[in-house]
C-alpha cells in the first residue's frame, strides 16, 4: 500500500505554512537588486554581465532554499519527535522519504523556473537598454545553462537530505551542504587557475602533485563546476560546450542515484528511542 | 520622542566635512583564492573583480591596483569584455604596456569571434613596439573576423607595411571617442588623463619636427626646445609616468611594475 500521495501533498502542506515562501521572495528580490547593480557598472555588455550575475545569485541562493526546504521537511520530523507518529504504523520509510524528497524537488526545480524567466525577461530588457556587439541568449543554450543547474541542485538536494537523515544535530545539514556545494563546484576551476598561476602554491607544495591531488577529489564528489555552462548563453555560442556532456550528466546522475541510495539506507537502518 | 530627537540631531550634524580621502589601499587577491572565495564561481569572481578595477581612484597609488585587478579577472574570465576594452584603454595608454597585451592575447584566445581584441593588440604592438609583423598578423586576423570592418582592417594592415601612419593621431581619437561614449564619470575621468597623456606626446612630437624643419639638424637633446623656444615648457602628463626621449623619437615612458 503506496502511502506516497498522500505523503506528498502533506509535505507540500508544511511547506505552505511554513515562513519559506517569504524567503523565496526576498531571494527574488536579491536578483533584482544584484540585476540592477550590475547593469549600472557595466560599460559595454550589460545585458551578458547581468545575466552572469542573474546565475550566479540564484546558484548561491538556492543551495540555501533547499537546506532550509530540508530542514522543515526532514529536520522537524526528528526534531519534534513526530516520527513517532509517521513511524509508528506499518509503513514503507522508503515511501516517506521519497514523496517528502520529491516535494523539495518540485518546489526547487518550480523557483528555479520562475527565476529563470524572470531573469530572461529582465535579461531582454537589458538588451534593449544598449546594442551589445555579442548578443546573449536566451534560447536553447539559455535553457541548457537552466538544465545543468537544475541537475546541479539535484545533487545539492540529495546530499541536503542525507545529511538529514543521518544528522544528530540540525545545524549539520546547512554546514555540510554548504561546504559540499562549495568544495564540489570550486575543485575543477581551482585546478585550471592553479595550472596557470601556479606560483599560488608554490611557497608550500609542488604545483603539479597539488593539482593532481585536488584532481583526484573528481572520484569522490561530483563535477559540479563543469556543469556550470553558462558561456554558452552569455556569448550564444555552443562551441563553449563540452563534448563529453553525454558523460558527464550520466555520472552527475549515478552520484544522485548513490546518494539517494545511501539515505534510504540509513533511514530505514535508524533507530529511533 | 527620542527617536525623533535623534533623527533631527542626525539630520544637522555636517557629516560631509572632513578631508576626503579617496580609498588609496586596494588588494587584487590571486584568481585561484577569488574562485573559491566566490563560492567556487568565477564568474561572479570575475565580475565583481571587473567592478572593482573599473571603479577604482584614478589616484596614483590606485593604478597598480587597477592594473593587478585587471589581470585577475583576464584570468578568471579571459572572455569578459568589460574587462579588455576598459583594461586595454587603463593599462596600455597608461603606461602599463606589457600587461596591456597579456591582457588582449587572452581575449584573442578566448573571444575567438570577436575582432576589437585583435585590432587593439595589433594597433598596440606597431604603436609601442613598432613590431610591424605582430602587428599586421593581429590586424588582419582581426579582418578575417569581422564582417563590418574587414576592408577597413585590410588597407590598415597594408598602411602598416608602408609605414605610413600617423599612429599618435589614431590613438588619440579613439582614445577620445571611448571617453566621450563613456556613461561613468570615473571612467570618462580616467580615459580623460589618458588622452592629456597622448595629447602632450602630440606636443612634443610636433615641436621636434617644428625644430628640425626650422634648424635643418635633427635633434638630439630635449631641452633645445626649451632653449630655443619653440614650447613654453614640456606637457605635464596628468599621471606622472612622462615621456621619454629615445633613439631621437618621443616615446610614452613605461611604468616600472615589480
Amino acid at each position: 500500500m503506496s502511502t506516497f500521495k498522500a505523503d506528498f501533498f502533506l509535505g507540500f502542506r508544511l511547506f505552505y505554512h511554513s515562513r519559506l515562501i517569504a524567503v523565496i521572495f526576498w531571494f527574488s528580490l536579491l536578483l533584482l537588486i544584484g540585476f540592477y547593480v550590475s547593469v549600472q557598472f557595466s560599460a559595454r555588455q550589460m545585458a551578458t554581465v547581468s545575466m552572469d550575475m542573474g546565475f550566479s545569485i540564484i546558484r548561491l541562493t538556492m543551495p540555501i532554499l533547499i537546506v532550509l526546504l530540508v530542514q522543515e521537511l526532514f529536520g522537524r520530523e526528528f526534531e519534534r519527535k513526530l516520527y513517532l507518529n509517521s513511524f509508528a504504523y506499518p509503513r514503507s520509510r522508503t515511501v516517506w522519504l521519497l514523496s517528502r524528497l520529491w516535494v523539495v524537488l518540485s518546489i526547487v526545480l518550480f523557483v528555479l523556473a520562475c527565476f529563470s524567466v524572470v531573469l530572461a525577461a529582465l535579461s531582454v530588457y537589458a538588451t534593449s537598454l544598449y546594442h551589445q556587439a555579442t548578443s546573449v541568449s536566451l534560447g536553447l543554450p539559455y535553457l541548457i545553462t537552466v538544465g545543468m543547474l537544475a541537475l546541479d541542485l539535484a545533487v545539492v538536494t540529495v546530499l541536503a537530505v542525507l545529511l538529514a537523515v543521518s544528522a544528530r544535530t540540525p545545524s549539520f545539514v546547512l554546514l555540510g551542504v554548504l561546504g559540499f556545494v562549495l568544495i564540489a563546484r570550486s575543485y575543477t576551476p581551482l585546478v585550471e587557475l592553479l595550472s596557470a598561476n601556479p606560483y599560488v602554491v608554490e611557497g608550500f607544495a609542488d604545483p603539479r602533485i597539488y593539482r593532481d591531488s585536488i584532481g583526484m577529489l573528481a572520484f569522490l564528489l561530483p563535477d559540479l563546476g563543469r556543469l556550470d555552462v553558462r558561456m554558452i548563453a552569455l556569448y550564444n555560442d555552443m562551441a563553449f560546450f563540452p563534448a563529453d556532456w553525454a558523460l558527464m550528466v550520466s555520472a552527475t546522475l549515478a552520484y544522485v542515484a548513490v546518494l539517494l541510495g545511501l539515505s534510504v539506507w540509513v533511514l530505514n537502518k535508524r533507530e529511533f528511542g | 520622542m527620542a527617536l525623533v530627537f535623534f533623527w533631527l540631531s542626525v539630520s544637522l550634524q555636517d557629516r560631509q566635512s572632513g578631508v576626503y580621502q579617496e580609498q588609496s589601499a586596494a588588494i587584487a587577491i590571486s584568481a585561484p583564492v577569488q574562485a573559491i572565495m566566490y563560492g567556487g564561481d568565477r564568474f561572479l569572481a570575475a565580475n565583481i573583480e571587473a567592478i572593482r578595477a573599473a571603479a577604482s581612484s584614478t589616484a596614483d597609488e590606485a593604478q597598480v591596483f587597477r592594473l593587478r585587478a585587471h589581470l585577475e579577472v583576464s584570468r578568471l574570465n579571459p572572455c569578459h569584455e568589460d574587462n579588455y576594452w576598459i583594461g586595454n584603454a587603463a593599462l596600455s595608454w597608461g603606461g602599463a604596456e606589457e600587461e596591456g597585451f597579456q591582457l588582449l592575447r587572452n581575449a584573442i584566445r578566448c573571444r575567438y569571434w570577436d575582432e576589437w581584441p585583435a585590432f587593439f593588440y595589433g594597433f598596440n604592438q606597431h604603436f609601442f613596439r613598432k613590431n610591424i609583423d605582430e602587428a599586421r598578423w593581429a590586424v588582419e586576423l582581426a579582418a578575417q573576423r569581422s564582417k563590418a570592418n574587414a576592408a577597413a582592417f585590410r588597407s590598415f594592415s597594408i598602411m602598416l607595411a608602408a609605414g605610413d601612419i600617423d599612429d599618435v593621431r589614431l590613438a588619440l581619437e579613439m582614445i577620445e571617442r571611448e571617453r566621450d561614449q563613456a556613461r561613468d564619470i570615473k571612467l570618462k575621468e580616467m580615459l580623460n588623463k589618458r588622452a592629456i597623456r597622448l595629447q602632450g606626446l602630440l606636443l612634443l612630437r610636433d615641436a621636434q619636427a617644428r625644430y628640425e624643419q626650422k634648424f635643418q639638424r635633427s635633434l638630439s637633446d630635449p631641452v633645445d626646445l626649451l632653449s630655443s623656444k619653440i614650447i613654453e615648457a614640456f606637457p605635464e602628463d596628468p599621471l606622472g609616468v612622462g615621456y621619454i626621449f629615445d633613439g631621437e623619437v618621443f616615446h610614452l615612458r613605461q611604468l616600472n611594475i615589480q
